[in-house]
């Protein structure tokens, strides 16, 4: 039996997508769109500003298919896509003050729920008091779990800049951490 | 920069190490050095929560995916439309680019927080031309008709912020796409229809 990987599965639907397939293109939204957004809302705060990115993000992704080449994962392509949207959105709002909302963790136990909600709130805010250029890789790498080649692709920088950018954002966001605990 | 610890270990080495996940991979010098150990473990303190965001699953709401997909589908459907015919060739515009400049335009107006989709129909009435009036000069065979001014009429649907009167809203976002599609694809934009989806509560 032949297994197809996540990579393959994604180019098949992306070539039925471009022969003007929309049923293709919703599988890919609903496999891809959580990274999208996760990325999304750590790069702007706001939640309704994550969704109008990941929603532009996928518009632009469909209307722009044929560019896609394949020579990266179909995510590392998203990434790049909303990882510009986020940074056109910041820029075209700057008054938009950063609000931060996360999902509650499911955690039993009350007490520790908020001790565990306000830690990673106040995470949130360190990430986003960071400055975009080294935002976007401290995100895509601590927070994805992407490789740091990935990170180069997403963010079309070298290697040495994706690793001189992440080592510096670490430094600052383990300052601002050790500030707190 | 370059923090050294007493023994002369490179905090930025173990900063790296305990960010990739690696602090349990001690070297033979960390088994036996106390500062090391020691700042091993602040450092892995400190960026816990870092990790924890990480596993604190965010997905796209349904709502969004509904969003999207709808667009979509409307940009599958698009149809095209002749606006100009020169001798040297004709422009074509698709009405999904009349809705993306109608977007544009939305957004433009302050109280719009967020657009949730548009939708443009573009009258397709191609004027004839007049029997008997001389054909357009330079005009290639086989073009009997001239493109006569064309109509467009325009749905938008939005997320306002609160506050404004929404009549209001709705008036500014019409003058504006009203305005920007005529600018852009010389089209006269005889209808926008506004739909307020959401409002926008700052907290």
């Amino acid at each position: 039996m032949l297994t197809m990987s996540a990579e393959s599965d994604d180019a098949r639907l992306v070539a039925a997508a471009r022969s003007g397939n929309p049923d293709a293109f919703e599988t890919l939204v609903r496999r891809h769109g959580g990274k999208v957004y996760r990325v999304a809302l750590r790069l702007v705060g706001d939640p309704t500003d994550a969704e109008d990115a990941t929603q532009d993000t996928f518009v632009q992704a469909w209307r722009h298919l044929e560019r896609f080449r394949g020579d990266s994962a179909f995510s590392t392509w998203l990434y790049r896509i909303v990882v510009n949207r986020c940074l056109r959105l910041l820029r075209d709002r700057p008054s938009t003050a950063p609000l931060v909302e996360l999902p509650a963790p499911a955690i039993a136990d009350p007490q520790r729920a908020v001790e565990v909600g306000s830690q990673l709130e106040a995470v949130s805010r360190a990430v986003l008091a960071l400055p975009f250029e080294r935002r976007a890789p401290l995100v895509l790498r601590e927070l994805e779990g992407c490789t740091y080649e990935e990170i180069a692709d997403a963010l079309e920088i070298s290697l040495p800049a994706v690793k001189g950018r992440l080592h510096r954002a670490r430094r600052e966001l383990l300052t601002a951490l050790r500030g707190w605990t | 920069m370059n923090e050294r610890l007493p023994c002369g270990a490179d905090m930025d080495a173990l900063v790296e190490q305990v960010a990739d996940g690696d602090e349990r991979l001690r070297s033979p010098h960390q088994e036996i050095c106390v500062h090391c150990q020691t700042a091993l473990e602040e450092l892995a303190r400190a960026w816990a929560p870092v990790s924890a965001l990480a596993g604190s699953e965010g997905a796209l709401p349904e709502r969004v995916v509904h969003r999207i997909m709808r667009r979509i589908w409307r940009a599958a459907a698009a149809g095209w439309h002749t606006v100009a015919v020169t001798a040297r060739g004709k422009t074509t515009i698709s009405d999904w680019v009349v809705g993306l400049i109608a977007e544009g335009a939305a957004r433009e107006v302050e109280a719009v927080h967020l657009i949730g989709g548009s939708l443009a129909h573009v009258a397709q009435a191609l004027r004839s031309r007049r029997p008997g009036s001389p054909p357009p000069p330079h005009s290639p065979r086989g073009l009997a008709a001239e493109i006569g001014p064309q109509q467009a009429t325009v749905e938008i649907a939005l997320t306002a912020v609160y506050g404004p009167g929404l009549l209001d809203v709705a008036e500014a976002v019409r003058r504006t796409v009203a305005e920007r599609v005529e600018q852009m694809t010389g089209l006269e934009v005889v209808e926008v229809d506004v739909t307020v989806e959401d409002l926008h509560v700052e907290r």
